[in-house]
C-alpha cells in the first residue's frame, strides 16, 4: 500500500472512528456485492464534530444491513413534501474548486416519519391561525426526507 | 426516526402545525472498501425544534435531539405556554418573564421549571402570569406513581422506532440539551424579544449547537485539515479567506473558537 493510500485510509478511519473494523470488513467478504449500511449512529450528530474525532467510536461496526428501499417505507401523507427554503443555505457559499466542481449526490428519498408536515412555514402559520395550535418548526441540517440526514 | 414513532407523531399532529426546514446540507461520508462494500453515514448534523405563534414569534426552542418521552414532555410544556399567551396582559413581556425564570432556574438548580397546565382558562379568575403557571422542577412527581427508569442500551435495534427510547446516547444527549444548551437558548431569546426563527438561527447553531452554519466547514476546518496530507485538495478560495499566513502544510479555513 502506498504512503498516500495509507494516509487516505487513516484519515477516513479517523473521520468515522471505524479504524478497528476496517480490516474485518475488508477481509470478511470478497464478493462484489454492494451493501449499503444504514446510518447506525444518529446520536453522534448531536456531538460537536471535534468531540466526535477525539472520542471516536468505541465499538466497531459489527453488522451489515441491507439498504432500506423506497418501497419498504410507508407512503407519507399527501402534504408531505420538501418545504420551501425559509432559511438561506449558507452551504451555497462554499467555494467550489474550479477544476473539480462538487456534485451533490442524489439521495434516496424516504418518508419523513408519520407526522403530517406542512409544505412550508407560511402554510403552517396560516394553519395555526385557523386551528389555534402553535407551529412546530423542526430545523435541521440535511433533509428529513433524505435517507441520510 | 423520532418522527416514525407512533406516539410522537400522534402527539405532534394533535397539538401542533408541524413543518420542517433545512438550514444547510448535512456532511456525508462514504467509505468505499473497494470490495463492493460501502458504508455511508452523516458526519455532523444538528437539529432544533422551535415552537412558534401563528405570526412566527418564537415561544421557545428545544436544542438538539431528545429522547422520546422527554421530547414529548417538553413539547407539551411549550404547548401550554403558547396556550396561555392570549390570556396575558402583554404576551411579549410574558415570554420575557418565562425565559428569565427558566434561565434562572437552570442556572441555580440545573433544571427548568415545569409548566402547569390549565385546560379550561375560564375557571381561572386570576390573571395569567409566569408565577401562575411555573412550578419547581419535579412538582408533579408527587402526584404520579414512581415509574421504573428505562433500561438503557448502547446499541439498540434501529429498525424499531420504539427502541430509541432505550438508547443510552440519546438519553445522554437529552441531558446535555437540558442542562447545558437550554439555558443559553433562554438567554438568547431573552435578548431578542419577539424574535422570529431567521433572527436567531445562525446564533443558535454557532453558539448553542457549536456548528457554525456560515462556515463551509462548520467551524471545524482546523481539526479537519491539521494533518491533512494533500494540501492541493484544500479549496484555493478557502485559503484566500483564511489566515494569510499558512502554518506549515495546513491552512486554517476559519478562526477556531472552542466553545467547550
Amino acid at each position: 500500500m502506498s504512503r498516500r493510500a495509507s494516509d487516505t485510509l487513516a484519515l477516513i478511519a479517523v473521520f468515522t472512528g471505524t479504524i478497528a473494523s476496517l480490516p474485518a470488513l475488508a477481509q470478511s467478504d470478497g464478493s462484489k456485492r454492494t451493501v449499503e449500511m444504514r446510518d447506525m449512529s444518529k446520536g453522534r450528530i448531536e456531538m460537536p464534530l471535534k468531540g466526535l474525532f477525539l472520542d471516536r467510536f468505541k465499538a466497531p461496526v459489527s453488522k451489515l444491513e441491507p439498504a432500506v428501499t423506497a418501497k419498504s417505507v410507508s407512503t407519507p401523507a399527501k402534504e408531505v413534501s420538501t418545504p420551501a427554503k425559509e432559511v438561506s443555505s449558507p452551504a451555497k457559499d462554499v467555494p467550489a474548486r474550479a477544476h473539480k466542481p462538487a456534485l451533490k449526490p442524489q439521495q434516496e428519498k424516504v418518508a419523513p416519519g408519520k407526522v403530517h408536515w406542512h409544505r412550508a412555514i407560511q402554510t403552517a402559520m396560516d394553519a395555526s391561525k385557523q386551528s389555534g395550535k402553535p407551529v412546530l418548526l423542526f430545523q435541521m441540517m440535511g433533509h428529513l426526507d433524505d435517507r441520510f440526514c | 426516526m423520532l418522527f416514525s414513532d407512533e406516539k410522537v407523531a400522534n402527539d405532534i399532529n394533535d397539538k401542533f402545525e408541524p413543518v420542517w426546514v433545512s438550514v444547510r446540507e448535512v456532511p456525508i461520508v462514504t467509505i468505499d472498501f473497494g470490495n463492493g462494500r460501502k458504508l455511508t453515514r452523516t458526519l455532523h448534523g444538528n437539529v432544533a425544534t422551535y415552537v412558534l405563534t401563528a405570526d412566527g414569534t418564537i415561544v421557545d426552542i428545544l436544542p438538539g435531539l431528545y429522547e422520546r418521552d422527554e421530547y414529548l414532555k417538553q413539547l407539551d410544556s411549550l404547548f401550554w405556554v403558547h396556550h396561555y399567551l392570549p390570556s396575558t396582559r402583554d404576551p411579549k413581556a410574558f415570554l420575557a418573564d418565562y425565559h428569565h425564570a427558566q434561565f434562572e432556574s437552570i442556572k441555580t438548580s440545573g433544571k427548568a421549571m415545569e409548566v402547569r397546565p390549565f385546560a379550561d382558562m375560564s375557571k381561572i379568575a386570576i390573571e395569567i402570569s409566569i408565577k401562575t403557571i411555573l412550578r419547581p422542577p419535579g412538582w408533579q412527581s408527587g402526584f404520579r406513581p414512581a415509574s421504573k427508569p428505562a433500561e438503557l442500551v448502547e446499541h439498540p435495534d434501529f429498525s424499531k422506532p420504539g427502541e430509541l427510547a432505550h438508547w443510552q446516547k440519546l438519553h445522554e444527549d437529552t441531558e446535555v440539551n437540558e442542562k447545558e444548551r437550554r439555558g443559553p437558548v433562554h438567554a438568547m431569546l431573552l435578548a431578542h424579544p419577539g424574535a422570529k426563527p431567521n433572527d436567531v438561527t445562525k446564533q443558535l447553531y454557532r453558539e448553542v449547537l457549536h456548528a457554525d452554519i456560515d462556515d463551509p466547514y462548520l467551524g471545524l476546518g482546523e481539526t479537519l485539515f491539521r494533518d491533512y496530507p494533500f494540501t492541493e485538495d484544500i479549496p484555493a478560495e478557502s485559503i484566500k479567506t483564511a489566515s494569510p499566513k499558512p502554518v506549515g502544510r495546513f491552512v486554517s479555513h476559519s478562526p477556531k473558537v472552542d466553545h467547550h
